[in-house]
């Protein structure tokens, strides 16, 4: 028995660390069962604030930074060797990596607060064209998933090849895409049919979650719109993007400030800027509309690439990724009332925000013990023995 | 009359009374629904039975701030004032009359000091060890010996860097 009532209690452990919350676990049987529980797990993350992770994944640490102050904390290090790592999505303290074992796609989901990680079984994809992935949650059913669209024929052109998910790979297919999806719960793979109109397309590597949907843009037929997939109902949707944009050849990136999708969009040749365009209502085409227009004299030199990450605390100063043809990106904090940015002394081939928190990788529900073979696809011997190896511990 | 009308009168466990303005009593969810319920009565006596009289003395303090801070800064500025005051007013309590204001506030349901005292509480015991966390809020270890270790073996790095002073 504590001097304090079991909702004291729960208020407080609530405004405490996951470091601290780990080590108090051994406190008593009643504070075991309260931080493990679910609902703690909850109560926690609503009071997190956000920060940023980002960094090189090569060298295996993950810097980790304060979204107000900027401060360094304790960088974050991959629980294994990975080539060409790179990070799909972060999402509620979880982190989805993806990368290559011993030349082996692979892609691992990452709590790198509570340091514990799961390998994803083994999908459709080869060990040429791993497609293009996403990452997100469903509220409804409380659940994790994974996004991959694969290309059913191998691709046909693509623009580059790199780890770096900051350099803006682009795949065409010319043939149809399957859409596998991976929860957590059930841990595994599954196939969602795709709309008709989802053929011949020229898809970006990277992914945005937000607003219960994962989102990537996408060139149907020459012209740009987001593709979004809902989480809960698993089903894909076009949303246009700014009526002036969708017709103009310039280059868009997908962000988010706060719960807005936004789109920037290069100023033709990327030499003077880049205009902001948020959503203010979700789904609604007419929404969209211009927050500012981000100069590129405020940086002294001219960028080929940027997205929105954050809104500083006060929501005076906005967080942005910005990139150059050729070497790593930079992150800067940008006043639009006053058009000055502040460079960070960090550079980073990729960024996302973060919440520390203790959801878990191992989702209560046992593995069962053999997967039956239609769970999996069938002629990925090397995938499947690496699974196999991986997760013998 | 309006000047007795918008005032309460709080009495301790100790049967201390203390005279608040309507203004600040409000802020105490409990004082407000008793004198609902009693309303029309002259009598604007709230015993707060289990509450000591240090305990309530603070809260009043915590809130007479509040109230006038408020007023104060209407146009702006009144979250940076409050906080400069929560600093001050928690920096003059001690650890263990913290867990006693913790009770208090949550019987009377003051929100805004609940989450205040939490919040400072949580500081406290941010970096300790399991062993002084036991010892402040009072709780007796029911593990056993084997399942202590198994459970501190499951994540062993968060032991490390703990500070009891």
């Amino acid at each position: 028995m504590s001097e304090l009532a079991e909702d004291i209690e729960l208020e407080i452990l609530s405004k405490l660390c996951v470091k601290s919350l780990l080590r108090l676990r051994c406190v008593s049987k009643t504070w075991i069962s309260i931080i493990s529980s679910n609902y703690f797990v909850k109560c926690h993350l609503k009071k997190r604030t956000s920060s940023l992770i980002f960094g090189e994944l090569d060298d295996n640490g993950v810097q980790h930074i304060s979204l107000d102050g900027n401060q360094l904390s304790n960088p974050f290090y991959l629980p294994i060797k990975i080539t060409c790592a790179s990070i799909i999505g972060s999402c509620n303290g979880l982190v989805c990596i993806q990368g290559f074992i011993l030349r082996i796609p692979t892609i691992l989901l990452w709590n790198p607060s509570v340091r514990t990680y799961r390998y994803l079984p083994p999908t459709s994809f080869t060990a040429h064209d791993v497609g293009v992935f996403g990452f997100g949650y469903d509220s409804m059913n409380d659940d994790y998933l994974v996004m991959n669209l694969v290309p059913t024929n191998s691709r046909v052109l693509c623009d580059h090849v790199s780890c770096y998910d900051t350099i803006p790979h682009k795949y065409h297919y010319k043939s149809r895409l399957e859409l596998w999806v991976y929860r957590l719960q059930r841990h595994r793979w599954t196939r969602i049919d795709v709309p008709y109109w989802f053929t011949d397309v020229e898809l970006r590597v990277n992914s945005l979650f937000v607003h219960e949907a994962c989102h990537w843009l996408i060139n149907i037929k020459s012209t740009q719109v987001i593709v979004a997939f809902h989480t809960t109902t698993e089903k894909l949707e076009r949303l246009s993007l700014p009526m002036l944009l969708s017709k103009e050849k310039n280059k868009y990136y997908l962000g988010v400030l706060g719960d807005w999708l936004c789109v920037s969009c290069m100023q033709p040749k990327a030499v003077k800027g880049a205009d902001i365009w948020v959503m203010k209502e979700y789904g609604i085409e007419d929404s969209w509309v211009k927050l500012f227009s981000f100069s590129c004299e405020a940086l002294g030199k001219s960028i080929d690439r940027l997205v929105p990450i954050s809104f500083s605390k006060n929501k005076e100063r906005i967080l942005l990724k910005v990139g150059w043809k050729v070497g790593k990106g930079a992150l800067v904090w940008y006043d639009p009332e006053t058009n000055t940015a502040e460079r960070l002394p960090y550079y980073h081939t990729c960024a996302y925000t973060f919440v520390e928190s203790l959801v878990k990788t191992i989702n209560g529900r046992r593995i069962p013990k053999k997967r039956k073979l239609s769970d999996t696809i069938t002629g990925l011997h090397t995938n499947d023995r690496l699974y196999a190896y991986l997760t013998r511990f | 009359m309006a000047s007795t009308d918008d005032k309460v009168i709080l009495k301790s466990s100790e049967g201390e009374c203390f005279e608040v303005d309507m203004a600040v009593a409000s802020h105490l969810q409990i004082v407000k629904s008793v004198l609902e319920d009693c309303e029309g009565s002259s009598d604007k006596v709230v015993s707060l039975f289990i509450v000591e009289a240090k305990y309530v003395a603070m809260i009043i303090e915590y809130y007479k701030n509040y109230v006038e801070l408020k007023e104060k800064h209407e146009e702006g500025g009144f979250e940076e004032k409050l906080k400069e005051f929560e600093k001050q007013f928690l920096e003059q309590i001690d650890k263990k009359e913290l867990k006693g204001l913790v009770m208090a506030v949550n019987y009377l349901n003051a929100p805004a000091l609940f989450d205040v005292v939490c919040t400072a509480i949580a500081k406290h015991i941010e970096n300790k060890s399991v062993e002084y966390v036991r010892e402040y809020f009072g709780i007796v270890n029911d593990f056993t010996a084997e399942e202590e270790a198994q459970i501190r073996e499951e994540h062993r790095w968060a032991y490390d860097g703990v500070n009891d002073d």
